[in-house]
């Protein structure tokens, strides 16, 4: 199975997700093992849909960056008073943190930096 | 409204999910009821989070008791959004521990409640009423204690499925468990999922509880990232709930001027969620 990232989970769906299998297994309806399974097939499906269903276009623009940081291959910016557009209507936002994987692969990410 | 689409994602994914996961079921021997309730669970706390205007692509249906109860909160106001979320989760949680305590019934329930006042302390005997779980939840539960008991529940989780309750910590365990059946140890390069994860699902003041799992789940090189992380949660307070997560294609730098191409993101702003294909962004440093 390809690898798809795990960084979705925290997401409003993924912590939905992952709360009710937590419920499930709570009361012994099923195992965390298959739980784990849920999880994995989550990763797969919120990356294909995001890739594939969402059109939207965003930018951010005059932001203060804050804080970056890049570790383990993934940007952490926090970005204060960001110009925020999403498909040409403005979101007011004073501070937001974005965590961002490399959009290669981990096992291709290797050569490049 | 730009975030529209939102629903009609998400539910997708759900259905994908659901249906991708039927033949493990299957294979678990796990009643297909049993799916369908997930399905059920996992479509009403994502309405109830209230991220996404399901109403507009007719989705409510029967679901408009859960909505109504949310209004109060707000979804526009994160504070609420956040609070109402952990109580969810209390109520949520109250019932199947009850039952799974019966045979410590009264403390099981008012150890639930001293521990959302108590932070810093221990969690024992809230789910089984075991005694095994209690040397188990304590360190995991226990923020400076975690990360030197990273071992000890995995070992001790891996048969015992009744040891695992619904700290999420223990999923993201198992998920190190995971990379030997061919789960790419890379997986763990994404440090902070399981912190949000459990900030939401445990009902602990959210900045404490989301530095505990990342020790847990992380060990090593990640441990650092989010301690680094955390610190600054912790620093600066509210807000952190406004967050994007993404991919990045590139990311440049000159002098102080940073560059930025992201893509398939969601966004969590203001206690709504957007999503966005392509992302570009321009900061100062």
């Amino acid at each position: 199975m390809t690898h798809y990232y795990e960084l979705y989970r925290r997401s409003s769906i993924g912590v939905a997700l992952t709360d009710s299998l937590d419920e499930l297994i709570k009361n012994a309806r099923i195992s965390p093992q298959l739980a784990m399974k849920v999880l994995l097939q989550f990763d797969k499906s919120i990356a294909e849909s995001l890739e594939n269903k969402v059109k939207h276009k965003a930018t951010f623009k005059a932001g203060h960056l804050h804080t970056y940081r890049f570790c383990d291959e993934v940007w952490t910016f926090i970005i204060k008073n960001p110009n925020f557009k999403l498909e040409h209507e403005s979101l007011p936002v004073d501070k937001i943190k974005i965590v961002a994987c490399n959009s290669k692969k981990p096992g291709e990410a290797e050569n490049k930096n | 409204m730009s975030n529209s689409i939102v629903a009609t994602v998400y539910s997708g994914v759900i259905r994908d999910v659901i249906d991708n996961v039927r033949k493990d079921f299957d294979e678990n021997g796990v009643d297909v009821s049993v799916l369908g309730e997930l399905e059920k669970l996992w479509e009403q706390k994502i309405r109830n989070a209230k991220v996404a205007p399901w109403e507009a692509n007719g989705l409510t249906g029967e679901d408009h008791n859960q909505n109504n109860q949310n209004m109060n909160g707000g979804s526009s106001n994160s504070a609420h959004y956040m609070q109402q979320q952990s109580l969810q989760q209390i109520q949520a949680q109250n019932d199947p521990n009850l039952k799974a305590a019966a045979s410590l019934p009264s403390l099981a329930v008012n150890n639930m409640h001293t521990n959302h006042n108590n932070e810093g302390r221990p969690q024992p005997y809230i789910k089984n009423g075991n005694i095994q779980l209690t040397a188990q939840s304590s360190p995991t539960s226990f923020p400076t204690s975690s990360d030197i008991s990273n071992s000890t529940p995995i070992n001790n989780q891996a048969d015992d499925q009744k040891i695992y309750h619904q700290h999420h910590q223990n999923l993201h365990t198992m998920m190190g468990q995971q990379d030997e059946f061919g789960n790419p140890l890379s997986e763990k390069l994404i440090p902070r999922g399981g912190g949000e994860n459990s900030a939401n699902s445990s009902p602990l003041p959210e900045f404490t509880t989301r530095s505990e799992p990342s020790f847990v789940d992380n060990d090593d090189i990640n441990s650092d990232l989010d301690d680094t992380d955390d610190e600054e949660t912790n620093a600066e307070g509210e807000e952190t709930q406004n967050i994007i997560l993404c991919l990045y294609d590139k990311v440049t730098r000159t002098k102080n001027k940073w560059k930025c191409q992201l893509k398939d993101g969601i966004m969590s702003v203001n206690g709504r969620d957007y999503l966005f294909q392509k992302g570009n962004g321009d900061f100062e440093f």
